[in-house]
């Protein structure tokens, strides 16, 4: 039996949807994976047949074959194998949908024992399933602070691969984690230094609230030990605060990166990135052999 | 992980909407600035290999540090310089013009005096963030309709709009530009650089005294390089 499941991936910052089509039938035993999928989505079939087995159902040896369309594009990651095993329990009758999978999308990463793992990149996930038209999305429990901080979508955070069963079969619903994003203070920004930590400098001072003021370019020329230093570092503390939007979008790419924290996911400080001279091109602009997300 | 590359993200999207400090900016590779020309113009960087290219924004604030020359005290008042002229040259050569003229403020940070280092009369950072956000929110209102955030980002058509000059203070640019030989580009960053000099004095237009800061902070790449 043939079925199809939904989720989202990334290039980039950009999202497609992609439909895990999943046929059991008849034949030699095999596990397919095809659709262009890298080295580590070949590795999901170890971790979806373990998981389900694990999870208290059965993994058929029948001929089971796994597309991911569109098939033009290269994928890699393991935000698919939750979509993968779903699909592989329906399409062994295992489990009887009753919600509209057309409007859902599945993104998390198995462990052997049937739990899903965190993904890197849920915001700017969650961000293009909404835009793509999705009305809920699941991902994992790990991700929901993150997800939580879009509007307009449901993301519901699962712990295990049974809890994404019970709630395909009706049994169970799942709340969404709600984020106050109004009621998140600017006021919380402490720091340890101060602009009037620098005696005098008054024009340097000047041009950097200019700068600040309206994002311009700034360069500092003066001898060793006068506080260009000092200045510079303390500028954070005059930069306006951060939009809704343009910290939507900061931490579009904090998350793709994997560098947001799960427990404070909310980014309202601009960022001061102050890498040291010895740096490279690559790690200045970006970029390694192949210029996707990290762990995505 | 796809092989070989883990490091994907460039500090220059990490710093999107924030500041990229860089210290001691001559001592960085000279081909490693200058990749930092097309981002700083754009705001967004496209990274190309062989089976894909991916574009990461890059709006950016670039603030840089840097001593003088090689011993670190040309031009300054308490100590004497003992580098040679050519070694001067050399290492200002490190900036190249390309890059100094999409720096807007230019600014001498010197020696300071010893009586200014008991003086409490000093601004805190709330009170000047405080002038930094209205500023800012003025900018954000003008805006709202353009999809930008703040004056650096003013496209030449969005300043035709926002940025008009009188008679007055176009002449004063005038002169500037034919004196100190201003390209174009540096143009239209003083003027956007004026632009938030008004702001921040809460004033409608562009006067001729905003200008005129805005030109005193281009004027250092004269006297230096």
């Amino acid at each position: 039996m043939l079925s199809t499941i939904k989720s989202v991936y990334l290039n980039g910052l950009d999202g497609y949807t992609v439909q895990v089509e999943v046929d059991v039938s008849a034949g030699i035993p095999e596990f397919d994976i095809v659709g262009l999928p890298d080295e580590s989505i070949k590795e999901s079939k170890e971790r979806v047949s373990i998981a389900i087995k694990n999870s208290g159902y059965e993994f058929e040896s029948r001929k089971i074959v796994v597309n991911l369309a569109p098939a033009s594009i290269r994928k890699g990651g393991a935000s698919i194998d939750l979509p993968i095993a779903i699909g592989i329990l329906i399409s062994t009758n295992q489990l009887k949908n009753k919600r509209d999978l057309s409007k859902i999308a599945f993104v998390g990463e198995l462990s052997l024992d049937g739990s899903i793992n965190s993904v890197n990149g849920i915001l700017p996930i969650c961000i293009e399933a909404k835009k793509i038209g999705f009305d809920e999305i699941i991902i994992p429990k790990a991700n929901e602070k993150e997800a939580s901080i879009v509007k307009g979508i449901k993301a519901k955070g699962v712990k295990n691969l049974n809890e994404v069963i019970s709630y395909l079969r009706g049994e169970t619903n799942i709340d969404s984690y709600k984020t106050d994003w109004e009621n998140i203070a600017y006021e919380n920004q402490k720091y340890s230094i101060d602009f009037s930590d620098v005696k005098g400098q008054e024009n340097a001072k000047r041009a950097l609230e200019i700068a600040a003021a309206g994002g311009h370019n700034c360069l500092l020329i003066g001898s060793p030990g006068t506080g260009k230093t000092m200045l510079a570092e303390r500028l954070i503390t005059i930069l306006p605060d951060l939009s809704y939007n343009e910290s939507l979008e900061v931490m579009k790419i904090y998350s793709v990166a994997g560098l947001l924290n799960d427990k404070e996911p909310i980014i309202i400080q601009r960022p001061f990135r102050s890498p040291h001279h010895s740096i490279s091109p690559t790690a200045l602009i970006g970029g390694g052999r192949i210029p996707k997300p990290r762990g995505d | 992980m796809e092989e070989g590359g883990y490091q994907n993200h460039g500090e220059i999207s990490l710093a999107n909407y924030g500041v990229l400090f860089l210290d001691e900016f001559t001592e960085f590779d000279k081909n490693v600035i200058e990749v930092l020309r097309a981002p700083i113009e754009d705001g967004k960087i496209t990274i190309s290999r062989v089976n894909s290219s991916i574009t990461y924004p890059s709006k950016f604030m670039l603030v840089a540090a840097m001593n003088p020359c090689p011993c670190g005290y040309y031009g300054s008042e308490v100590r004497e310089c003992k580098c040679t002229d050519t070694l001067i040259k050399k290492y200002l050569s490190k900036v190249s013009g390309p890059l100094l003229d999409r720096i807007d403020i230019q600014v001498e940070v010197p020696q300071i005096k010893y009586e200014k280092i008991n003086d409490n009369k000093v601004e805190t950072s709330a009170q000047i963030k405080k002038r930094v956000n209205r500023a800012r929110k003025i900018q954000i209102e003008r805006y709202k309709q353009d999809n930008i955030y703040n004056n650096d980002s003013l496209t030449p058509k969005l300043m035709k709009k926002y940025c008009k000059l009188d008679y007055d203070t176009g002449k004063l640019l005038e002169k500037a530009f034919n004196n100190l030989k201003l390209s174009m580009r540096a143009y239209g960053r003083i003027i956007k650089v004026a632009r938030t000099i008004a702001d921040l004095e809460e004033s409608k237009d562009i006067q001729k005294k905003h200008i005129a800061e805005a030109i005193g902070y281009r004027v250092l790449d004269k006297n230096y390089f």
